[in-house]
């Protein structure tokens, strides 16, 4: 065991902690390949970490204990894949030194998933090219140029509030020019990542009318018949007198 | 695929999904005539003034969504704090709270959840608002009211 644990330690250097308590554990923190030059760990997307509990009876009649913890954008069906993945190369290699195996294992498997399992959450397509992806401060993923337009249409928004409070003189606490929140979960994005939003090429949304004459044509008949049905009740409720009226009511208002 | 594609990919997406797994309470359908205008229909919400109403309400897409919230607006008269008589609604993610990760079924649950809890200190109209501060039984009735005359089905 100790033979393979200088062996290990030589791979993997400073990325493996051996501590030695009652039992002997293992600590390495995995990542996904990424790009094989590129060995700065913030950039990887995917990590895990595997804990190895290796009883004095290693290798020779007990395998070692194998947790795999402190995971980053994997899906519990990945966690549960690597797991068993995990059982069965132990159980294949009962007897004999395993822990490599086990940690190459799971590198290819991570990168494998390499890309972020979840869809951009700002235009719900999957993220398939890694060049496109952006992480944030706060671990989400979003497609570069989705994430970068909503930083855009936010900045100016902000921009307007501000120059508003101070055109009205209004006590101005804390400059919030800044404060562009992540979509998913609202902590406000570092200076690095807005900068590297503002200063991306610019995209312009536009909305060409024959994208919608397809989408229309692409309506099934069940939402046909649901739009009947619709309308159905609007003319019921608008004989009761139950419709807002926009014309009459803006009448009020300006007279 | 340019990203504009990906973008109005986006409302066909929210489109199918309202019809496949609709959310309960709530039928969002796409118009004939425009897909970024959905027609909707809202339950009131059980144990609300507004249970066994339907409320209609419009729902609008700009340009910029999903960058910009969508614009939504109640077609059916109802008595509550937070909507006006124009059936605009006070409600912040709708406005400065608004997030591209948000979508129009969330917005929807949003509004349904406003019609179980209306906010009066956070209101849109000013008059409906004393009321439900001043006598919130008798502006709860005044609301189940006009949910029995305005939005019963029958």
């Amino acid at each position: 065991m100790d033979e393979e644990l200088i062996v290990l330690k030589a791979i993997y250097l400073d990325d493996l902690i051996i501590s030695n308590d009652k039992e002997t554990f293992i600590h390495i923190k995995i990542y996904s390949n990424g790009d094989e030059n590129d060995f700065d760990h913030d950039k990887r997307l995917l990590y895990v970490t595997l804990i190895a509990e290796l009883s004095s009876y290693y290798p020779e009649t007990e395998s070692p204990k194998i947790t795999l913890c402190q995971s980053r954008g994997l899906k519990d069906e990945q966690l549960n894949e690597l797991n068993s993945l995990i059982s069965s190369c132990l159980e294949l290699n009962s007897g004999s030194c395993v822990l490599y195996e086990c940690i190459e294992l799971i590198r290819s498997k991570l990168s494998s998933y390499e890309l972020p399992h979840e869809a951009c959450a700002i235009c719900l397509t999957s993220i398939d090219n890694r060049n496109d992806i952006i992480k944030t401060n706060c671990h989400h993923f979003y497609h570069k140029n989705c994430l970068a337009s909503y930083a855009k249409l936010k900045k100016v928004e902000l921009e307007e509030k501000f120059q508003e409070l101070i055109n009205n003189k209004f006590f101005i606490e804390k400059d919030f020019r800044n404060d562009i929140e992540d979509p998913v979960c609202r902590q406000i994005l570092s200076s690095t990542i807005i900068e590297q939003l503002l200063s991306s090429s610019s995209m312009k949304i536009i909305n060409e009318n024959h994208e919608n004459e397809e989408l229309i044509r692409n309506l099934s008949p069940t939402i046909r018949e649901w739009q009947e049905k619709m309308n159905a009740l609007f003319q019921q409720q608008k004989e009761k007198g139950g419709i807002i009226d926009l014309d009459k009511n803006q009448e009020i208002i300006f007279t | 695929m340019n990203e504009n594609g990906a973008l109005t990919k986006r409302i066909v997406k929210e489109s199918a999904r309202l019809q496949q797994e609709p959310v309960p309470g709530i039928d969002a359908i796409v118009d004939e005539h425009n897909p970024r205008y959905f027609k909707v229909i809202i339950d009131g919400p059980s144990e609300s003034p507004y249970e066994g109403g339907k409320f209609k309400v419009e729902l609008f897409l700009p340009d910029e969504y999903p960058m910009a919230p969508p614009k939504v607006r109640f077609m059916t008269k109802l008595y509550h704090p937070n909507i006006d008589k124009l059936g605009r609604i006070c409600l912040d993610i709708l406005k400065e709270k608004w997030s591209p990760a948000l979508q129009i079924r969330t917005v929807l649950l949003s509004i349904q959840a406003l019609l179980s809890a209306p906010n009066p200190d956070d209101f849109l109209d000013a008059d409906v608002a004393e009321k439900w501060k001043a006598d919130e039984k008798g502006a709860k009735a005044i609301a189940r009211d006009w949910t029995q005359r305005y939005a019963h089905e029958t």
